[in-house]
This record gives C-alpha cells, sequence and structure tokens, in this order.
C-alpha cells in the first residue's frame, strides 16, 4: 500500500482526496458523515426545521 | 417567509408534473449542510405540463419573482412557449422552474440521470449525486464551490460505506 508522507505527499492528498479538500475547504467533515446515514426525508425535514429557526431569529433581531 | 418545500413538492407530484429536483435543494437531500431557500427543478415546459405545473401552485399566488411587477403567473397555451424558465414565489416557498441545466441539458436529458427517492410516502424524482456534481462543475459560480466540495466529499464518504458493507 502506498503512504503519502512529507510535504509532497501532503500536497498531493489535498487535491487528490476530497474528503481532506473539502477539511482543507473548511467543512465540517463530522457533519456530511452524519448526514450520509440519514435518509433524505430525515435530512430535507432537518433542512427545514433549520430554515424555520434561522427565520424565527431573522424576526426577533428586527432584520 | 420560509418556504414548506415539501407540501410544495407534494402539490406538484399530485398534479402528475413532469420534473427532476436539482440545485441546491438536490444538494440537501444528499446531505449538504448549507440552507437554500428555494427549490430548483428541471421540468418538461410543453404546454401540457406547464397548464399542471400552474394547476399545482394554483391557490398559492405565485408570481413572477423576478420580473419587476412581481405579475401572476398566468400561463395559457399560447404564453407557454416563451418561457423557458420560470422563477416564481409563492405563499409557501421559492420554485424555480428550469427548462436547461447546465452540464446536464433539459429534461429528459435530467430525467435519465435522475433516481427516486421517498420522501413522507411520496415519489420525487431528484438528479443522480454524479449529475448533480456535473451541473455544479458546468455552473462554476462562486457560491457552487463549496456545493461541489461537499458533494464530492459526500460521494467518497458514500464509497467508503458502501465498501464497508461489503
Amino acid at each position: 500500500m502506498k503512504t503519502m508522507s512529507g510535504k509532497k505527499g501532503s500536497k498531493q492528498s489535498k487535491t487528490a482526496d476530497p474528503i481532506q479538500a473539502a477539511i482543507d475547504y473548511g467543512i465540517d467533515i463530522s457533519m456530511l458523515k452524519d448526514n450520509v446515514k440519514r435518509t433524505p426525508a430525515d435530512l430535507i425535514r432537518r433542512h427545514q426545521i433549520a430554515l424555520e429557526t434561522a427565520e424565527k431569529l431573522r424576526k426577533a433581531k428586527g432584520l | 417567509m420560509t418556504g414548506n418545500f415539501t407540501d410544495l413538492l407534494k402539490r406538484l407530484v399530485k398534479a402528475e408534473v413532469d420534473f427532476v429536483i436539482v440545485g441546491g435543494f438536490a444538494g440537501v437531500a444528499y446531505g449538504c449542510t448549507y440552507l437554500t431557500q428555494d427549490i430548483d427543478i428541471c421540468c418538461d415546459f410543453s404546454p401540457a405540463n406547464l397548464t399542471r405545473l400552474q394547476k399545482a401552485t394554483a391557490g398559492l399566488h405565485p408570481v413572477h419573482r423576478i420580473t419587476p411587477r412581481r405579475q401572476k403567473l398566468e400561463l395559457t397555451e399560447e404564453n407557454c412557449s416563451q418561457f423557458k424558465n420560470l422563477y416564481l414565489d409563492t405563499d409557501i416557498g421559492q420554485l424555480d422552474c428550469l427548462g436547461f441545466i447546465s452540464g446536464i441539458g433539459d429534461y429528459r436529458s435530467a430525467k435519465k440521470v435522475s433516481r427516486i427517492i421517498d420522501v413522507e410516502g411520496i415519489k420525487l424524482r431528484i438528479l443522480n449525486l454524479d449529475a448533480l456534481i456535473e451541473s455544479k462543475k458546468a455552473m462554476n459560480r462562486p457560491r457552487d464551490q463549496q456545493a461541489i466540495s461537499q458533494l464530492e466529499a459526500i460521494k467518497k464518504i458514500k464509497k467508503k460505506k458502501d465498501c464497508g458493507k461489503r
């Protein structure tokens, strides 16, 4: 099995591995891993709740 | 106003509108963590399908949200052909109906690279993950970059998960 080590290897992993690329981008991978375990219906339901919460916060702040 | 997207989608299905969910909301269904305030669908722009779309949104006060006066949605057999996209606002959310998706093509092409998901008992057609990534790459707007990054990571996580099952 090939292993990546050293400066050159790290750079390669950043471009070749989508998970590392997402981490480098600042994305919370643990949230994605949790979401992958959920059904589309659950993801859509949770999105709806988050959207409604964001709207309530916006209204509460009078923005 | 926040959209009730599930309700909106249920109405489309009930009215037998031919459509595929695309864009940011499709990303949400795959596990992307961002919030989106509209639903993008790629649909058949035939007069018959647009008539069903109008029927589905009847009672929700649909308007063309990009027109200066937010004109009411009033589709007829005659004026249907003048639309390539419809950017609508309704009482329960914004709905963008697109006749063509960058990197994919029209409704028929989108349907070929779609899959069915079950949401609260309704069957919804959604772009498959690879096609969604392709469409985002083809759009390549700054806001698509985060979606691409998340979708590519989701694809890898799913692949690892599926390998683990075998």
